[in-house]
This record gives C-alpha cells, sequence and structure tokens, in this order.
C-alpha cells in the first residue's frame, strides 16, 4: 500500500513565558490510500496539536520546529502559503472538535457548506449550492432543511452538517477531531455508521482522534496512541488491542470495561500526565509505570517490528 | 420574511418600541408630505407679525411674518435628514474602525484604538463648531447643510467603534472564524460575511440611538448660528426666536412648538434604540410570567 500521508519526526512547540512546551514532540505515523488510523491518548496529550499541525492552523503562539508532513510527497511544513491553502480542504479537510461553535449562527446552514467551494473558486453560487444540498443528503439529513439555521438543528444533525462541510471539496483525507465526543450513544453510533459508510463510497483516508478507544476499536484500522506528547503505540487495530505492548496502551485497554470477560472493575491509571513544560527525561510514562526500571531513565528506543507495529518502550 | 414577521411580533410586544416607532414614523409622514403645508415657509408678510396663533396661522407668526406652522413642517426634513445622512457617515466609519480594531488586535488595533480614545474624550461640541468653522471659511462650495452633516458624522462614531470592537473580540474567538479561515476565507471575507452578520443586532441598535444624538447635535448648531440661515430648521428657528427677543416679548408660540418637536423626535429614536437593544440582548428583555 502506498502512504497518503507520512508524518515524520514532528516536533509541534508552544511558546509560554520565554519556554517551550513540548505538545508534539517527535511523532511519526503514516496514513495508507483508503485507510483510517486512529489517534488515541489522554486529554492534553497533543491529539488536537498533531490534528492542527497537519493541516498547519496552529494558534499563534505555536509552531512546528522540526520534522516533516509529507502528502503525497510534498512537504506540507515547508509549503507556500498559497500552495497551503489550495491542500486544505481540497486534499485535507478537518471536522472540528464542537460542531456547536464551528457552524455562524448568523449563516444558514446550506451556505456554509457551500462556501469552501465558492471560495476554492471552481463553481458558481447556485452550483456550490446544489452540490451543497447533494452533501447534506449524503450525510442523512433531509435536503428541504438545508436552508435553515444552525440553531434548528440538533447536535447529531450539525456534527454530519460538519461533516458534509468536510466534504465539500472532495479531499482525500479528512481529520475527524473528537466527532462523536459530545453525543448521545445512539447519536455516536449513528455518526460513526455514517463515516465508515462515507469512507467506503468516496474511498476517503481518515484520521480519527478520539479518546474512546471503542470508537477506533470499531471504525479504523490503524491506531496510534500519544502519551504526554510523544507516539507510544502503534499498529493495526487488532493486534494493539489483542497485545498491547506499551505499558501505557495496556493501562488504556485495561480502564475500559470489558463485556466478555470476568467482571473486573476496570482499573485506572495512577498517577497524572506530567507537565509538558518539564517533562521527565527519560520515558515520559516511567512515572506512572508498573513496569519501569532503571533504565527508563533515560530516552526508551524507537522500536519497529517486523509486523509494522511500532512501540517506544525499554522493556518490551 | 418568517424572520420580519418574527421579529414584530417581539417588538410590536414592547410598548416603548411602539410608542418610539410612532412618534418618528409620525414626523418621518410631516417630513415627506411637507410639501402641503399651508404657506410657503419663507414668505415675509409684513402685515402679519407677532401674531399668536390663530385661525390663519395655526402657530402663529414671528417677527418677520413667517408662518410658523408650515416653518415647522419644513424643518422636520432638515432636522431627519440631517439626522439620519450624519447617522450613516458616523455608522459606517464606527463600524469599519470597530471591526478592523477588533480583528487586527495587534498594531493597527492599538493604533485605532488610540484614534478612538481620542475622539472619545474630545468635547465633541468645540469639534463640531471648529470643523464647521473652518469649512464654511474655506472656498470649497459644499452646502452649509452637508458640512453640518459630516461635521456631526465624523465627530460621533467613536462610541458605536468601540461597542462594534468589543463585541468583534468575542466573536473572533468563535470557532466557525478559524473555520473560516481554515477553508481559505480572507481576512476581509471574515470580517464582512461571518463577524459583521454577528455583531449586526448591536450595531443596529446602537444607530439608532445615535440617530437621537445626531439630531440634537443638528439643533445645536443651529441654534448657535453655525447653519445655514436660509434653510428652515428647529434649530434655526429657536436661533431667531432667541436672537429677536421672542422670550422677552412672551412669544411662547415661537419657541415652544420647535422644542416640543425636538423633544419628541429625540425620544421616537430614544425609544425605538432601547427597544432594539432589549430585543436583540436577551438579558435585558422584560420578564413576563
Amino acid at each position: 500500500m502506498t502512504a497518503l500521508l507520512e508524518v515524520d519526526g514532528l516536533k509541534t512547540y508552544f511558546r509560554a513565558d520565554g519556554e517551550y512546551v513540548k505538545a508534539v514532540d517527535d511523532v511519526s505515523f503514516r496514513v495508507n490510500k483508503g485507510e483510517s488510523v486512529g489517534l488515541a491518548g489522554e486529554s492534553g496529550c497533543g491529539k488536537t496539536t498533531v490534528a492542527l499541525s497537519l493541516m498547519r492552523l496552529l494558534p499563534s503562539n505555536a509552531s512546528i520546529q522540526g520534522g516533516r508532513i509529507l502528502y503525497e510527497g510534498q512537504d506540507i511544513v515547508s509549503m507556500s502559503d498559497r500552495r497551503l491553502r489550495k491542500t486544505r480542504w481540497k486534499e485535507i479537510s478537518i471536522v472540528f472538535q464542537g460542531a456547536m461553535n464551528a457552524l455562524n449562527p448568523v449563516k444558514r446552514v446550506v451556505d456554509q457548506i457551500a462556501e469552501p467551494m465558492i471560495l476554492h473558486g471552481d463553481v458558481s453560487k447556485p452550483a456550490a449550492r446544489k452540490a451543497a444540498e447533494r452533501l447534506v443528503e449524503l450525510v442523512g439529513i433531509d435536503k428541504t432543511r438545508a436552508k435553515e439555521y444552525p440553531h434548528e438543528f440538533s447536535g447529531g444533525m450539525r456534527q454530519r452538517v460538519m461533516i458534509a462541510m468536510a466534504l465539500a471539496c472532495d479531499p482525500r483525507l479528512v481529520i475527524l477531531d473528537e466527532p462523536t465526543t459530545a453525543l448521545d450513544v445512539m447519536t455516536k453510533t449513528q455518526i460513526q455508521q455514517l463515516v465508515k459508510n462515507i469512507q467506503k463510497e468516496l474511498d476517503l483516508s481518515t484520521i480519527l482522534i478520539t479518546h474512546d478507544l471503542s470508537v477506533i476499536a470499531e471504525t479504523c484500522e490503524k491506531v496510534a496512541i500519544m502519551y504526554a506528547g510523544k507516539l507510544a503505540e502503534y499498529g493495526d487495530v487488532v493486534s494493539v488491542f489483542k497485545a498491547p505492548l506499551h505499558p501505557y496502551t495496556e493501562g488504556l485497554i485495561k480502564a475500559f470495561p470489558n463485556i466478555r470477560g470476568s467482571r473486573e472493575l476496570p482499573a485506572s491509571i495512577p498517577g497524572t500526565p506530567p507537565n509538558l513544560l518539564h517533562p521527565p527525561a527519560g520515558c515520559r510514562f516511567a512515572p506512572r509505570c508498573p513496569i519501569a526500571g532503571k533504565e527508563c531513565e533515560a530516552l526508551p528506543p524507537d522500536k519497529t517490528l517486523e509486523t509494522g507495529r511500532f512501540v517506544s518502550c525499554w522493556k518490551r | 420574511m418568517r424572520n420580519v414577521s418574527g421579529f414584530w411580533k417581539v417588538y410590536s410586544a414592547n410598548r416603548k418600541g411602539v410608542i418610539g416607532l410612532g412618534l418618528v414614523l409620525f414626523f418621518v409622514g410631516v417630513a415627506v408630505f411637507a410639501g402641503l403645508a399651508p404657506f410657503d415657509p419663507s414668505k415675509v408678510d409684513a402685515t402679519r407679525t407677532w401674531l399668536p396663533p390663530n385661525r390663519v396661522n395655526w402657530l402663529g407668526t414671528d417677527w418677520f411674518g413667517h408662518d410658523l406652522f408650515s416653518q415647522m413642517i419644513h424643518g422636520t426634513r432638515v432636522s431627519l435628514f440631517v439626522g439620519v445622512f450624519a447617522t450613516l457617515i458616523s455608522a459606517i466609519i464606527g463600524t469599519m474602525i470597530g471591526l478592523l480594531s477588533g480583528y487586527y488586535t495587534r498594531l493597527i488595533g492599538e493604533f485605532l484604538e488610540r484614534v478612538v480614545d481620542f475622539f472619545l474624550v474630545i468635547p465633541y461640541l468645540p469639534l463640531m463648531i471648529v470643523l464647521v468653522a473652518v469649512f464654511e471659511a474655506t472656498e470649497i462650495p459644499i452646502p452649509i447643510l452637508w458640512i453640518v452633516i459630516f461635521a456631526i458624522g465624523v465627530t460621533g462614531w467613536s462610541g458605536t467603534a468601540r461597542i462594534i470592537r468589543s463585541q468583534v473580540l468575542t466573536v473572533k474567538e468563535r470557532q466557525f472564524v478559524d473555520r473560516a479561515r481554515t477553508i481559505g476565507a480572507s481576512d476581509m471575507r471574515i470580517m464582512i460575511r461571518h463577524i459583521m452578520p454577528n455583531v449586526f443586532p448591536l450595531v443596529f441598535a446602537n444607530v439608532v440611538l445615535t440617530v437621537a444624538g445626531a439630531v440634537l447635535a443638528e439643533v445645536t448648531l443651529d441654534f448657535l448660528g453655525l447653519g445655514d440661515i436660509t434653510t428652515i430648521s428647529w434649530g434655526m428657528m429657536l436661533h431667531f426666536a432667541l436672537s429677536n427677543n421672542a422670550m422677552y416679548r412672551g412669544a411662547w408660540w415661537w419657541l415652544i412648538p420647535p422644542g416640543l418637536a425636538i423633544i419628541l423626535l429625540v425620544m421616537g429614536f430614544t425609544l425605538i434604540g432601547y427597544s432594539v437593544e432589549e430585543i436583540s440582548n436577551p438579558r435585558l428583555r422584560e420578564k413576563k410570567f
């Protein structure tokens, strides 16, 4: 399989009081064509920062300090602003976290979906509106409602609208940042199903960012686990969930109740994630790790196994 | 259309707003049909001076023999015209500066904010007087009425700019602005298509209140004799009434009607402004249970 997106040693730092917060520190992974990759980890581990880096949408106090993001062989990090504007949305698009706020309250839904098409300059206004109506239907909303305003939509519908908007310019890679987080269980399942269907139908690659491993297990082929700005583990979903290599992954999986196994209370990982302003010198997970030893005080090696799995740990 | 009728439903429930709208519509009607006034307002009749209200001259006559009722009617035009156009100028300047200084918070914003500060603290009346005097002294052939409009417009925008800026500062942090930028919208488009519609209710409420201020400013300038003495306006009527000792001669009919009309028109705009503000800001809506 050929890679559509290759992230290689990405470092994104935030500036705070003259010091750097290493929100994303040396993260590498790849997304193949038509593949969906889940990006998981605790809050504040750098998932969203990775997503924003991929589109160079970082806030003004953050910057990419190193690494490459190759999209079809082209480096997004060093791309000119003009090229970048063409790549965004036409090649890579994003479904923002929190659909409630990502819609302009005083503009009709259909116009908001049509806006990227008009801005990318290849269609007339009426044609864009027609296309937007088709997208509205594609994500399962009656097209008669397209002329309504966002406040007339439910949370799940707004999420659908955000997905439709991401698809507006026929992108090949869609980043979904916590697409199901604020939704109830039923709606969540529907949105997951929708994403799956659309992905198959349009032959999309997706990056799904979530802290909910169950969502990844159901919709993704690959999974990348992040911890404190570092990539802990990467591999295909089945083998990672069946036999996690990194103790953090293991902890995360144990923290989920298992409906088939014995009735145990889900275990939690003791402690809290480190302060990224002054992270531990060696393995960042070491202070919370049940199997940490002396060697973990040094930077852990990046091990890539023959099966394509990746783990960053001394012990495995 | 649903929005318009929805707005009217809420608006018509607001008693202050309805009274204000009634007052303003009344004056607008008078201004539109000013041609139907019984006399030519500038016609001088030397045989009929200092007359109190009577059957022919409903509001009496002045020292020159003008029919004051007809003058009142024609004066409505000037007040509304100046009020609306001066407000338009200050609304455009205020909205533009508010948008720019709220959106570009760094160098441009800071600079514009200092300009706004300057206009906020400067006493607007002396500034207006100076502006009018300077422009009238130059040989530029602009009608004095437009000089007055311009002077009121360029001195009265600072409050609008501040209010717009404060709102832009919060709106631009909303995520839909980031989204718009992501999909490739330019700063200009974000400001005009995305942020402006969100601050517009505020602009509207503020603009209606500005009209009241502009009407008062026009009256003040005319009263001080800085207006065009050949146009007939309420301020000019008061100006001539005072300079011809109307008070001393007991000619109340020369003083009270223009004064009352000014109060009613300003009150009309103020009431509309307050009720629009109440409606667009639900926290101010009167609670009804």
